[in-house]
């Protein structure tokens, strides 16, 4: 053949990197190689974009391990986990904008890591670290560290819950006014700025008179800070009492309220036990102090926590609105213990997913207590690691009627089960080459937007797959970039500028 | 290229050149009034030592390779009854004659081996006597061969960063292995101040305002024990030391912005690391 015979080859689209077979089986439209490029929305391609700073202050943040989009009452602002590796210590910030970061809001030795879900403006972090166990890398809460609350406006996060009121009352028959008589247990509630209504305490008999409202002096307050309220609790008439102050139905007392924790006397509280519809009993099972977990997401309006250092297999629900007040009895949920933890949890189309490595099954909210929910086996040889569903835009949410889920196959669609193939179809042995001990790095945003899927990988390198030619196997194409450092965590801030958070 | 000046003396005598030259590098400049004596052994006629008085540099100090350099030379003719007379021919045929006091041939680069002198001594009658003092001098450029001096640097051609310890080891034999004790180290992007400094071990600590200075050339400088001038002992990329932080991706910016390690508000932009796609083999 002469020169004359060469046919051309014209390329005229760049479907991003081709990591799967034999380089001579690398198709001439993809790469067989490429590092730090991008394709735009059209065929062509360029130099990925360059970074910038996002802090402009005269001490940025540094060594960052952790990023999430926090939405707040005002804004759309970032939660981020700076760790120090010489002092073994994770300090949590809240960076509001370029100039302005609050914190740390929370220190703890030996947080690398953590689990966070925003709710009404607050922020609920759960500090974990990775463990190792027989040379498997497993991520559950720190030992003796609980769920922790930011509220948002700058004050250091406080624990989640609340332990009880303690101490001791006098009570006696006030003015004039109206009670059912006969013997009642009477007792405090004390409610927390972020609505936690703790167990009741103080808890005294008292008999009460049918002619005679009822006073309360000496009332303790609570050695909680963040208490606002003291909720006032009673029994029914007790026909009978066996001595045992806590083993009787509580309801809370209408208009029986004292908004401080200073004021130290009620008077003058008349009512009737028909009035008594309120129960405050379920109090009493609730967690003082709830155990941090690896894994923290909400569902149905209720708090979703996962994986304490005791118990990989255990999940704990929140009652209804209420993210901190987790009933010890019947708001479990018990994954079938097989060794592995409980890495990932998300609500999509009303049924909860909860992951392991490579196991996923769902719960379904039957309108019961947790306890009750059936448990259903979605696959078991699919599953997610700790930051490894794509969340959406800077929702801090993860739904768009599907998931995007990175696990050991790839970078899967999720819509009630693993879509095959998977996403990352074009780039299998790439992706098979990561260490999936590491799977912790891997955090993946989803932008609109851009129509990027952008994630950190377990090489501290970040992988970019473009779905502006659609999002299927074929048509996504991926770019792997890399940086003067490693970087750990990817968020979106301000509907579509990505943030990425890096350490050496 | 490290500029130098050695003095090599040369003392001549009957028949031939010998010398002290080798170990150091210095010497005493003077041979002394023995150095050289020719009682003449015919009369009237002149004496040719031509080709005998061969020269070398091959015991030069040990490393140093010249490249280009003057040789001068410093003659004294002390003449009791007789006239002298000497010729001085470099490698390259230059010639210089009966010159006296401080002066110089262009050194050859291409030849190491030396020069010739060829000394005329003209005589008055049987048993005259001459006495001649000479010292050789070569001054111009040196490279020492860095394998001729026993050292091992480490992290040589890797990639460091600040506040990693640079480790600069050496035998204790002082022909071949650098005394590690009469060295200034130096580089482009700060001073470096040793930790250690003994004759076999010199470390240091990468500076902060090295801090992504890139390829860097570190250079030993002699105090003249061993040798003087400096010398490139090996190359290290310093990178970023501590970039981390909270980033955002900028569309359009061509090149990435990173917080330096100072942690002072101040940042540093750098190329965005080799943008390379690579497509599938044609006709595969």
């Amino acid at each position: 053949m002469t020169l004359r015979d060469h046919q051309p080859v014209v390329i005229e689209k760049f479907g991003g990197l081709w990591a799967r077979g034999s380089k001579e089986e690398v198709p001439l439209d993809h790469f067989q190689d490429c590092i730090n490029v991008l394709a735009g929305t059209g065929q062509s391609f360029g130099t990925r974009p360059g970074l910038g700073i996002s802090q402009d202050v005269a001490v940025p943040l540094s060594d960052i391990r952790r990023t999430y989009n926090y939405p707040t009452q005002t804004g759309n602002t970032l939660i981020v986990l700076a760790y120090d590796a010489d002092q073994d210590e994770g300090s949590i910030y809240h960076y509001v904008n370029e100039t302005t970061l609050f914190g740390p809001l929370l220190t703890i030795e030996g947080m690398t890591d953590f689990a966070f879900t925003p709710y009404a403006g607050r922020a609920y972090i759960s500090p974990f670290s990775t463990f190792d166990v027989g040379g498997l890398n497993v991520e559950k809460g720190l030992e003796d560290e609980f769920l922790y609350v930011y509220l948002g406006a700058g004050v250091a996060a406080q624990k989640a819950a609340g332990i009880p009121m303690s101490g001791s009352m006098t009570v006696v028959n006030g003015a004039a006014g109206h009670t059912d008589p006969g013997i009642h247990i009477f007792g405090f509630v004390s409610e927390t700025d972020t609505g936690f209504l703790s167990e009741p305490g103080v808890l005294t008999q008292f008999t009460t008179a049918s002619a005679f409202s009822v006073s309360f002096s000496a009332i303790p307050t609570s050695g909680d800070p963040h208490v606002v309220k003291r909720h006032l609790v009673a029994t029914k008439v007790l026909p009978t009492f066996n001595g045992d102050l806590t083993g009787y139905q509580f309801f809370f007392v209408p208009n029986a309220t004292i908004n401080d924790n200073v004021t130290t006397v009620l008077v003058n509280i008349s009512f009737y036990d028909a009035d008594l519809l309120d129960d405050a009993s379920h109090l009493f099972d609730n967690f003082s102090e709830i155990p941090a977990g690896a894994v923290l997401t909400l569902y149905h309006n209720r708090l979703v926590l996962a994986t304490t250092f005791d118990d990989i297999s255990l999940i704990l629900v929140s009652a209804q609105g209420e993210p901190e007040a987790i009933s010890e009895l019947d708001g479990l949920l018990v994954y079938p213990p097989d060794g592995n933890p409980i890495t990932n949890a998300q609500e999509l189309r009303d049924v909860l997913y909860t992951f392991k490595r490579s196991k996923t099954v769902s719960f379904t909210d039957n309108g019961d207590v947790p306890s009750s929910w059936p448990l259903v086996t979605v696959d078991t040889g699919l599953g997610t690691c700790v930051h490894g569903i794509a969340t959406v835009l800077d929702s801090g949410s993860s739904s768009v009627d599907y998931l995007i889920i990175a696990n050991y196959q790839g970078i899967s669609l999720f819509n009630g089960r693993f879509i095959s193939p998977e996403l990352s179809w074009k780039i299998e042995d790439y992706w098979k080459a990561l260490d999936r001990n590491e799977f912790r790095f891997i955090q993946i945003v989803n932008a609109p937007i851009q129509k990027w899927i952008i994630m950190t990988l377990p090489t501290r390198m970040v992988l970019v797959g473009n779905y502006s030619l659609g999002m299927d196997p074929k048509q996504i194409r991926w770019f792997p970039w890399s940086f003067e450092i490693g970087f750990n965590t990817v968020a979106i801030w301000e509907i579509d500028e990505i943030i990425l958070g890096g350490e050496l | 290229m490290p500029s130098f000046t050695i003095t090599i003396p040369t003392v001549l005598s009957q028949g031939s050149f010998t010398g002290p030259v080798g170990g150091l590098y210095t010497y005493a400049v003077n041979g002394g009034s023995t150095d050289f004596t020719q009682f003449m052994s015919q009369s009237a006629s002149d004496w040719n030592l031509s080709g005998i008085g061969h020269v070398t540099f091959d015991t030069l100090p040990p490393g140093f390779n010249i490249i280009a350099g003057t040789i001068s030379w410093d003659i004294t003719v002390i003449a009791t009854g007789a006239t002298s007379h000497f010729t001085i021919t470099d490698p390259n045929g230059n010639i210089a004659n009966d010159t006296t006091g401080l002066s110089g041939l262009t050194y050859a680069p291409t030849d190491c081996n030396g020069i010739f002198v060829t000394h005329a001594i003209c005589g008055n009658f049987f048993g005259d006597k001459i006495e001649m003092r000479a010292n050789l001098q070569i001054s111009g450029q040196y490279v020492i061969i860095p394998p001729f001096f026993d050292y091992d640097l480490e992290e040589d051609g890797e990639n460091v960063a600040v506040g990693d310890t640079i480790t600069i080891t050496s035998g204790t034999n002082p022909a071949t292995d650098l005394n590690l004790l009469h060295l200034t180290l130096s580089w482009p992007c700060g001073i470096i101040v040793p930790i250690t400094q003994t004759p076999t071990l010199l470390t240091f600590l990468v500076p902060e305002s090295c801090d992504d200075a890139g390829l860097m050339s570190l250079t030993a400088t002699g105090d003249g024990f061993q040798f003087s001038g400096p010398v490139v002992l090996g190359t290290m990329t310093v990178l970023l030391t501590n970039g981390s932080g909270i980033y955002r991706l900028v569309t359009g910016k061509r090149n990435d912005t990173y917080y330096r390690s100072q942690r002072d508000g101040t940042t540093i932009d750098i190329k965005i690391p080799n943008p390379t796609a690579k497509t599938g083999f044609v006709g595969g």
